[in-house]
């Protein structure tokens, strides 16, 4: 993934350079935002077999963050998601002047994980406006788990995960991580969950409150 | 600001969140969220899905299986392709750009660029006409670029395309003596001059 020091990537124009890197196969070590300058200044009716390898290599690269970034909690497996996210980035790809194109080739893997989390985030609003099924009261329910009950060999973080993906409230989810790392509910004087999320002191700690009251359950069902 | 500056605008702070940070702390979103109010909503949104990829980063990474990287690279493959064939149509819609078509949209014709440059009119009109041989001078291509406004590429094609022109007019003419008189016709694949 990683430019190597020794051999750096030809320049986005140098189109030899380019069908070297292919022919060796170094183009697969190269920094993707070179990958991308080149299949954008080079435009796609420059030499066919090395635009094609270019962007089936960065349409390979996108699709690996993707799939590492959207879990299989989604509907769909994630799969709608993925594909939604992709097919935008392809277009932005073969489009230096839009925003997605040009970001891309300056920060490759931050750009991908923004669209992700962009798709996740619409996903996540579109749940919670179709079913409140996913209130924290039926996040611990084991037919609402992908496993066929609570795991045993699953170990307690993995197991805090399993719930936390079944809160599709973005804020709660948020709220709980931050009391994890420590931060309290209220404060006057420093960083508050409450502060953070633009909620009452009452709101933060109920969020929070709900979350432990289900990991509670569950880790006790668990021993 | 219209809906399409605000969604341009949040598109780049989120951007540089990303690039700025993986895992922000309650300081961090504070920070952000108080410089940028107009899209705190979306930071915290945001913020809430890097912290939970951060949480999940010790994991096992979840592969793409082969159904999934197949499906993307027919998706590259089709861009491209609509890619290429929108190139090849906005370089017919170039090419379509006549002499007359250039000349009337920076006002000038052929005696005033003859007075401007100081060249002979017949010159011109060959140009224009179709009858001139590449290469075109390259003084004669820098003046006329810059007194058209238009690159290179679309000087030569306007040159292409009334020549191509020149020789179908001809071409068909010659074809049209050679049915109905084939004595008397001159071959019409030879390239009019």
């Amino acid at each position: 993934m990683m430019n190597t020091e020794e051999e750096p990537p030809p320049k986005p124009t140098d189109l030899d350079g380019w069908r070297r890197a292919i022919a060796d196969g170094s183009y697969r070590a190269f920094r993707m935002e070179a990958v991308v300058a080149a299949i954008q200044d080079l435009g796609p009716n420059a030499d066919e077999a090395v635009i094609n390898s270019l962007a089936l290599h960065a349409t390979d690269r996108m699709t690996g963050i993707l799939r590492n970034r959207i879990g299989v909690h989604h509907r769909n497996e994630g799969e709608d998601l993925i594909d939604e996210a992709r097919d935008r980035l392809i277009q932005a790809m073969l489009n230096p002047k839009s925003a997605d194109g040009k970001g891309l080739r300056v920060a490759f893997y931050s750009r991908v994980s923004f669209r992700a989390a962009d798709v996740i985030r619409k996903a996540e609003k579109a749940n919670e406006r179709e079913s409140d099924v996913e209130d924290i009261d039926t996040v611990a329910d084991p037919k609402y788990s992908s496993s066929s009950g609570p795991r045993k060999d699953m170990d307690e973080n993995a197991y805090v995960e399993e719930i936390l993906r079944r809160v599709t409230d973005l804020r709660k989810r948020l709220a709980f991580r931050l009391h994890m790392e420590g931060v309290p509910c209220k404060s006057s004087r420093s960083e508050s969950i409450s502060k953070v999320l633009d909620v009452s002191d009452k709101t933060a700690e109920k969020w929070v409150k709900e979350v432990q009251a289900q990991l509670k359950l569950i880790v006790g069902e668990k021993s | 600001m219209n809906e399409k500056e605000r969604d341009t605008e949040r598109d780049e702070v989120l951007f540089e969140l990303h690039k700025t940070l993986t895992n922000p702390t309650a300081k961090q979103i504070l920070k952000w969220v108080k410089r940028y109010p107009q899209f705190a909503d979306d930071i915290r949104a945001h913020a809430a899905i890097m912290k939970d990829w951060s949480a999940r980063e010790a994991m096992p990474a979840v592969e793409p299986d082969a159904a999934m990287l197949s499906r993307g690279h027919s998706r590259v493959m089709e861009a491209l392709y609509e890619a290429r064939t929108a190139s090849a149509t906005a370089g017919n819609k170039v090419a379509a750009l006549t002499f007359e078509q250039i000349m009337a949209a920076s006002k000038s014709d052929v005696p005033t660029l003859s007075r401007k440059f100081g060249i002979k009119r017949g010159i011109l009109a060959a140009l224009v006409g179709g009858r001139m041989l590449p290469p075109v001078g390259d003084r004669l291509v820098e003046k006329l670029t810059e007194c058209w406004a238009i690159t290179v590429d679309t000087l030569y094609l306007a040159c292409s395309e009334v020549a191509l022109d020149r020789w179908f007019l001809l071409g068909s003419h010659h074809l049209f003596l050679a049915t109905q008189h084939p004595r008397e016709s001159t071959p019409w694949t030879a390239f009019p001059t």
